[in-house]
């Protein structure tokens, strides 16, 4: 069945690599990208997400505070975050909003896992 | 050094960053599947010229380096440095399972490159943190090109004061890719820097029952 992701990183290579490797797994799920926190709450107002994954260091608004903002917006939806900020404060602050945690680089093993924790 | 920082606490700060590198070359290693192997780190407490010359950066024509400042108790720029065209390469192996990135590889490169450094330098500074009970707060990865002394001095604050320069060298072996992966730190960090070192040998021997 499709899922409609949400792909959110300030870095365009990253967002490819996310978006190539989840392709791969799961031809037909669709895709949308945002490049900012704030430009991923105003699709996540529009729009219903299953599964959103979101980069921490980003201009602007933080992951973390996007996250728990799509969360409010979209309880249903899978929030991973995908990023090289893996201090356990950081992820202790993730998990405790309700969102999932993996570390970069992005690589086909990180989307299997990423998979495999949101059973999707 | 000596007067900085004593024997142990020497020897404690190479540990603690040696561990922390060692995150950076897992997470390289897992972005070009192969094998990084890591230099001895070395310490140094020195002005730029000096630095320059000693570090042997003044045999690069060029270097490509992604620099973030990190704040917690201390501070300082972190600094991951490509020689020549090292970074160049490294970014192509990079953008080599996206196909479509072929034809767009003059754009892609710098976002390549920038991310490369994301990701090495947080693996990094997130286990340095760990390791020190620290919480840093990080900018943005910025990428800087040229001459490695002027990389250097761009990213330092007071140019006229010896920097602790903390570096490590990291090589692909099977691509001859080398890197450099340092920390930049001025004189006022310093005894934030002590105190996050005797904090870690601290939990050391409480871990040691001593």
């Amino acid at each position: 069945m499709s899922k409609q992701v949400l792909i959110v990183d300030d870095s365009r290579v990253s967002r490819m690599l996310v978006r190539a490797f989840l392709e791969e797994k799961r031809p037909n799920w669709a895709f949308t990208e945002a490049s900012t926190g704030q430009e991923a709450i105003d699709l996540a107002e529009r729009e219903t997400f299953d599964l959103v994954t979101l980069d921490v260091n980003m201009p602007g608004m933080s992951g973390l505070a996007a996250g728990e903002r799509i969360l409010q917006l979209r309880p249903d939806a899978r929030v991973v975050v995908l990023t090289a900020n893996v201090q356990s404060t950081v992820r202790q602050r993730a998990e405790a909003l309700g969102m999932r945690f993996l570390q970069k680089p992005i690589t086909e093993a990180t989307i299997e896992r990423l998979l495999d924790i949101v059973g999707l | 050094m000596t007067e900085m920082l004593s024997p142990l606490q020497h020897d404690a700060l190479c540990e603690i960053f040696n561990i922390s590198v060692g995150q950076s070359a897992a997470a390289m290693s897992g972005l070009v599947g192969e094998e990084v192997s890591l230099s001895v780190p070395a310490m140094r407490f020195c002005g730029l010229d000096e630095l320059n010359e000693r570090a042997g950066m003044n045999h690069w024509r060029r270097v490509d380096a992604v620099t973030q400042h990190f704040r917690g108790s201390f501070e300082g720029e972190a600094l991951l440095m490509f020689p020549d065209e090292d970074g160049i390469e490294l970014a192509r192996m990079m953008l080599d399972v996206l196909p479509e990135a072929s034809t767009e590889f003059d754009q892609l490169v710098s976002d390549a490159l920038g991310e490369i450094g994301n990701v090495l330098l947080n693996a990094c500074l997130s286990a340095l943190a760990d390791l020190m009970g620290e919480e840093f707060e990080y900018s943005l990865p910025a990428l800087c090109s040229g001459r490695a002394r002027d990389v250097l001095e761009q990213r330092t604050a007071d140019k006229a004061s010896p920097v602790l320069f903390l570096h490590i060298q990291f090589l692909l072996e099977e691509q001859r890719i080398e890197g450099y992966l340092a920390f930049l730190m001025n004189l006022p960090s310093l005894d934030g820097l002590r105190v996050g070192v005797d904090r870690f040998l601290g939990h050391l021997g409480a871990a040691l029952g001593e």
